[in-house]
């Protein structure tokens, strides 16, 4: 179904969303760092005595999982007239040790040397009144700092917020030759020449300004790259009536900072002449404000009603980035036509705003019968001002791009985008029989874009755009991607440029009908079957397939019939196929669709190619999840899954299989000592196939002139991971508590090839050079963590702890990276001889093994 | 493993899990009587409530550690239905049989495994106060139809967690004493900072039910991820079609062996939709070892984070020239 046909539909339905009384999409507030994860309050140990005093036995979940014993209680103490109280404090300092300058080892955490407070609580109750203060956090004054808080008005009213600071490593050894890092523009260090460097060809090792940017990296220090995000959130919930709730909430949202980007000149390979891909750094300042309000109802008479309105503002204090070109583009044009591209922009995410009102109704059947429904409308909509095609000046070979570089060379001055969203869902339960109940459930999405832009010059009356602010005029001495067609109120005629490019953007969209039917059927008090079936209609708008259809069949058991054990195993099938699959459904959007086009209709790409996510498969699942109640007081827990996504392509993903199992033994004899174990495997593996297609006649097909079958090739992808942990708490001697866990996990990736013959391969390249497999990805982490704690008084003990880890890694990805010499070395296919110049600048982030300890100890304080 | 073995594999597990739950004999620890049709929250007929002090003769370490929590202080102190003032009977249901013959669980509303009651009134029991809200989709959910109890995830007895008296001592580490396997993918190359204390299993999901699947705090995949990852929501002027359709084509949202929390390592995951023959020979052709940085013709495509240093903005670009992605 395309968007036409839908919109009638979709007005319809919006009406109904907006008319109807939406579920609280919000958790309870998070926060926590990485030496208190949980955000407990650390000074709370294990109650020496239990749960209880009069029950030998050990409580279990009804699944049969051990309660942990307790903490503590937060008992709160008299502080005066109508006040109890309850503080805590844990506070000492750390350091650390070791290779602790790896990004890795800071990614989410701040191990900063110095002061650290680890974790504190203020909890307070005026008696009077009835009202409830609490206010906690740990890592103050760290990136990772964390606070919770809440003020309550006993079953009236309640005040929570949170904050939580996440910091996020992404290179600590970036070597940069730009300045400006966390700006909106990056300028070449003094001594470089955008757009200068080197200066002619031939593009050897031995050019002077090769070798001067070169030296410029490797005399670079290195520096940090990150951002770090801050989250607070604030909500307010009041009972209006026992049975009605009202509560506002806000959120912000901000990162600051800077991150690995990319940028590019031309494809930097496969090309015949030297372009050049150049990573940059993108400067993040940004936030999003969350507001939203709602109502619950929930009356005694089996009725609920929630109704929620969500309003998500972005800003971005960087609507753009600049950047100086570092290399010369090489190509046909001269020298002093090639210098002028100087600079590079992008365009930074815009500002946009999202707003949502969702209804959700339940209300109690006959029968034991329940229906629910749900409406939910969103809009999400951006107007950010454009900019101009390209930020260069001057006149490459044909191209004037004085003529593109101004905002009277925009069709529009705004983006003007905008897309709808629908969501309708009603879900029927009825319990015809003791044992046995049915449900019906239809669920609606659809996501509509009201987009249109289309890339026109109206100075010029041009369809196009500038492509890499003038790179590809520059490599070939013509415009690139600019078409004079009335479209834009230019003239018509024939095309003077025969290549085939997408002028106007394409509004994608997607509706999807589900109708599943269920069967839950008690064998007995304490076994549950559960059998569904699903139909799911996916229709698109300007994709491969006008839609899908997926088939799926679920079955699920429960049972904690036997004593000593709980099993839930599940099995699905699912089969999808849908319309013709259309290799090239976007040929309206692309200057080959326009009448004075001249050219040949390249292959847009392999017509017997099918992407996953519209490709025909057959999907096989099955898990298991047992756990046994084992005696004195243990837990043994055993899961395992095996899939099977079966592709019918003959190019493209071909399957996606895996399996994994994990076991895990818990024993928790006394208050005074856990142990645990738990070990984890799963293993994955894809196969990929495809032809290497060569631009040529407009023969889509396996076999043809495009894509000949000594260009096939095929890559396998086998992946296995193990985990294991294993942990001990223990007091000892009453005062002393001795914790200690390790961690492990390894992967190990084996990626494999084969191919028809070299034609299959990069230009130039030979089968001995090709080989038959990457190197082996790999990754193996250690973590050791130990602590002891010591029971000085009632209210004092102290503490101290380690924690030790060691991290490998082998990422083919990588390597090379941080040697500036390898990177300028690379040879151009084209130039026989050629050493060097075709190259690429990275910032030489390399993620390296490591070893780190972090010390630490702390006095904790308790009243 | 193949399709028909994993088929062959789960038909077998649950025909036969099935088969011998519907012959085995019943288990001495099976409820008295069936399960009442309507579950109601209400207590043996016959028993009267005693009050807090009488159960604390028994339970003292019990009330201990629930009075601390919220339960705790409102029912105490601020209690707002007259169910609420009850106190301990309020959730356990009156209990002078209780008192009488202590070690009949028959006699008390229990919400363990060794309780006599059926897990559809144990949950019936807290919705009588919870129903509606958060918990608006509960019936018919995934976790409802496993029979999965309300109890086995939280504990109201006591404060182990800041907020919403789970099990553990956070919702987190609640969800992973049954799903394990995202335990081992948030310790993974890439992950979400979970067990950094950061974020919560419940940002995302909501366990106790939702309108859309696997139990999503939003309407679709991606209007949850642009709750945090807002600059990626656009519209943007040019869309990148797997994006918008849905962020877990490309990424793996709990954790990955790769950078990003991508699907698989780059350039094959852009691989396994494009073998387009334009633009010089890419993206189609093959690449192998000898493109790596020390091989014989290095290729962006496989080096650092593959693709996406030349198409930066493939999550949608804002720029008139940004077709390609590449502005």
């Amino acid at each position: 179904m395309r968007a036409g046909a839908r919109a009638p539909l979709r007005a319809a339905l919006a009406a109904l969303a907006v008319a109807l009384p939406g579920t609280p999409a919000h958790s309870e507030p998070t926060g926590g760092f990485i030496l208190d994860p949980a955000g407990i309050d650390t000074t709370r140990v294990v109650e020496p005595k239990g749960m209880s005093w009069i029950r030998p036995a050990r409580r279990r979940t009804p699944t049969g999982f051990l309660y942990p014993y307790p903490l503590q209680p937060q008992t709160l103490n008299p502080l005066g007239e109508n006040w109890l109280g309850e503080f805590s404090l844990d506070i000492g300092g750390m350091g650390t040790s070791g290779d602790d300058d790896e990004a890795r080892f800071w990614r989410y955490a701040d191990w900063g040397s110095n002061f650290l407070l680890r974790s504190f609580r203020v909890g307070l109750l005026e008696t009077s009144k009835g009202i409830y203060t609490n206010l906690q956090g740990g890592g103050v004054g760290r990136d990772d700092q964390f606070y919770l808080g809440e003020i309550s008005w006993l079953g009236r009213a309640r005040l929570r917020g949170s904050f939580n600071g996440i910091p996020r490593d992404y290179a600590r050894d970036a070597r940069s030759v730009f300045t400006g890092a966390g700006s909106g523009t990056l300028s070449l260090l003094p001594g470089l020449t955008p757009g200068g460097n080197p200066t002619e060809p031939p593009f050897s090792q031995g050019s002077v300004t090769d070798a001067q940017l070169v030296a410029t990296v490797e005399s670079l220090d290195t520096s940090v790259l990150s951002v770090q995000r801050n989250d607070g959130v604030v909500r307010l919930d009041a009972w209006l009536r026992p049975d009605t709730r009202w509560f506002a909430r806000y959120r912000s949202l901000s990162r600051e900072g800077e991150r690995p980007f990319g940028g590019s000149w031309i494809y930097p390979n496969d090309v015949g002449a030297t372009a050049r891909a150049v990573e940059t750094i993108e400067p993040i300042e940004d936030r999003t404000h969350e507001v939203s309000t709602g109502l619950e109802l929930s009356l005694p008479q089996g009725f609920d009603a929630n109704l929620v309105y969500s309003g998500s503002l972005y800003r971005n204090q960087n609507e753009s980035l600049t950047w100086d070109n570092p290399y010369l583009i090489s190509g046909f044009t001269p020298v002093a036509q090639r210098e002028l591209v100087r600079q590079g922009r992008f365009a930074l995410a815009p500002d946009n705003d999202a707003h949502n009102v969702k209804a959700d109704l339940a209300a109690r059947l006959p029968l034991d019968g329940r229906f629910t429904a749900t409406a939910s409308w969103t809009r999400m909509r951006q107007d950010q001002d454009l900019l101009p095609p390209t930020v260069n000046s001057g006149t490459i070979g044909s191209l004037n791009l004085d003529a593109w570089n101004t905002a009277a060379a925009l069709g529009q001055s705004s983006a003007d985008t905008e897309v709808e969203t629908l969501l309708l869902r009603g879900d029927l339960l009825l319990r015809p029989w003791k044992r046995l109940r049915i449900g019906a459930r239809v669920r609606y999405f659809d996501r509509n874009d009201k987009s249109a832009y289309t890339a026109c010059n109206p100075s010029t009356g041009e369809a196009g755009y500038i492509t890499e602010d003038g790179a590809l005029a520059a490599l070939a001495g013509v415009g690139g991607h600019q078409i004079p067609t009335e479209v834009c109120g230019g003239p018509a005629g024939p095309a003077p440029f025969a290549e085939d490019f997408r002028y106007r953007s394409t509004p994608y969209g997607h509706a999807v009908l589900k109708a599943e039917g269920s069967v839950d059927a008690r064998l007995d008090p304490k076994t549950q079957l559960g059998l569904r079936y699903a139909w799911i209609r996916k229709d698109y708008d300007h994709r491969e397939r006008d839609h899908t259809v997926d088939n799926t069949v679920r079955a699920e058991l429960s049972s904690r019939r036997l004593q000593w054990a709980t099993a839930r195993i599940s099995y699905e099938f699912a089969d999808r196929s849908g319309s013709t699959y259309d290799y090239d459904p976007y040929a309206a959007y692309y200057a080959s669709s326009l009448p004075q086009f001249t050219g040949f209709n390249q292959s847009f790409t392999l017509a017997q190619f099918r992407k996953y996510d519209l490709a025909d498969r057959q999907l096989n699942r099955a898990n298991v999840r047992a756990n046994f109640l084992l005696p004195k007081d243990m837990d043994l827990a055993v899961s395992g899954q095996v899939r099977d996504i079966a592709y019918d392509a003959d190019y493209g993903l071909q399957y996606d299989r895996g399996a994994s199992v994990s076991v895990e033994w818990n024993w928790q004899p006394s208050p005074n000592l856990n142990a645990f174990v738990m070990g984890a495997w799963e293993h994955a593996r894809t196969e990929t196939r495809s032809i290497a297609g060569r631009p040529g006649l407009p023969d889509p097909n396996a076999g043809g002139s495009v894509y000949p079958l000594q260009n096939a090739w095929e890559v396998r992808n086998r992946r296995n991971t193990g985990f294991a942990t294993v942990g001990l708490r223990s007091r000892i001697l009453e005062r002393w508590i001795l914790e200690t866990r390790y961690g492990f996990i390894g992967s190990y990736q084996k990626i494999d090839y084969d191919y028809a013959s070299a034609s299959a391969l990069s230009i130039g390249l030979t089968p001995a050079q090709a080989g038959t497999r990457f190197p082996d990805l790999e990754t193996l982490d250690h973590e050791l963590q130990s602590s002891i704690r010591f029971q000085i008084t009632k209210h004092l003990s102290v503490r101290a702890f380690h924690l030790f880890r060691r991290s490998e890694i082998e990422d083919f990805h990588q390597s090379g990276l941080s040697d500036p010499d390898l990177l300028n070395a690379m040879p151009n296919p084209f130039i026989p001889g050629s050493t060097g110049g075709a190259g690429t600048l990275y910032l030489g982030h390399v993620d390296r093994d490591y070893t780190a300890h972090v010390f630490g100890a702390t006095i904790q304080l308790r009243y | 493993m193949n399709s028909r073995a994993v088929r062959r594999l789960g038909v077998l597990l649950v025909a036969g899990a099935a088969w011998w739950a519907a012959s085995a004999p019943a288990q001495e620890d099976q409820d008295p009587a069936p399960t009442p049709a309507i579950p109601v929250a209400v207590p043996a007929p016959v028993a009267e409530n005693v009050g807090r002090e009488t159960c604390q003769m028994c339970h003292r370490q019990e009330t201990a550690h629930w009075d601390p929590t919220v339960h705790g202080r409102v029912f105490s102190s601020e209690p707002r239905t007259e169910k609420q003032a009850l106190l301990c009977e309020a959730c356990h249901g009156p209990g002078s049989l209780h008192q009488q013959d202590p070690r009949n669980p028959e006699f008390i509303i229990g919400f363990t495994r060794s309780s006599a009651t059926s897990v559809e009134r144990m949950n019936a029991t807290c919705l009588a106060c919870h129903a509606g809200g958060e918990r608006i989709h509960w019936r018919g959910s995934v976790h409802e139809t496993v029979d999965l109890a309300c109890s086995d995830c939280h504990n109201p007895m006591s404060q182990e967690s800041v907020f919403g008296l789970e099990a553990q001592v956070s919702a987190s580490q609640t969800c992973m004493t049954c799903h394990t396997q995202q335990r081992v993918d948030f310790r993974k190359r890439s992950h979400m900072p979970l067990h950094e204390g950061k974020i919560s299993c419940t940002d995302c999901h909501n366990p106790h039910g939702s309108a859309t699947e696997p139990l999503l705090r939003a309407d679709s995949v991606n209007q949850l991820c642009y709750s945090c990852h807002a600059d990626k929501r656009g519209p943007f002027l040019w869309e990148h079609a797997p994006v918008v359709d849905n962020c877990l084509n490309c990424h793996l949202p709990h954790g990955s062996n790769h950078e990003a929390l991508l699907a698989a390592a780059p350039p094959f995951l852009c691989q396994n939709c494009h073998a387009q023959a334009g633009g010089f020979g890419h993206p189609g052709t093959l690449p192998t070892s000898g493109n790596l940085a020390a091989g014989a013709f290095p290729d962006p495509r496989v080096l650092g984070r593959g693709c996406v240093t030349c198409h930066v903005q493939v999550h949608g670009s804002n720029h008139p020239s940004g077709a390609r992605f590449h502005r």
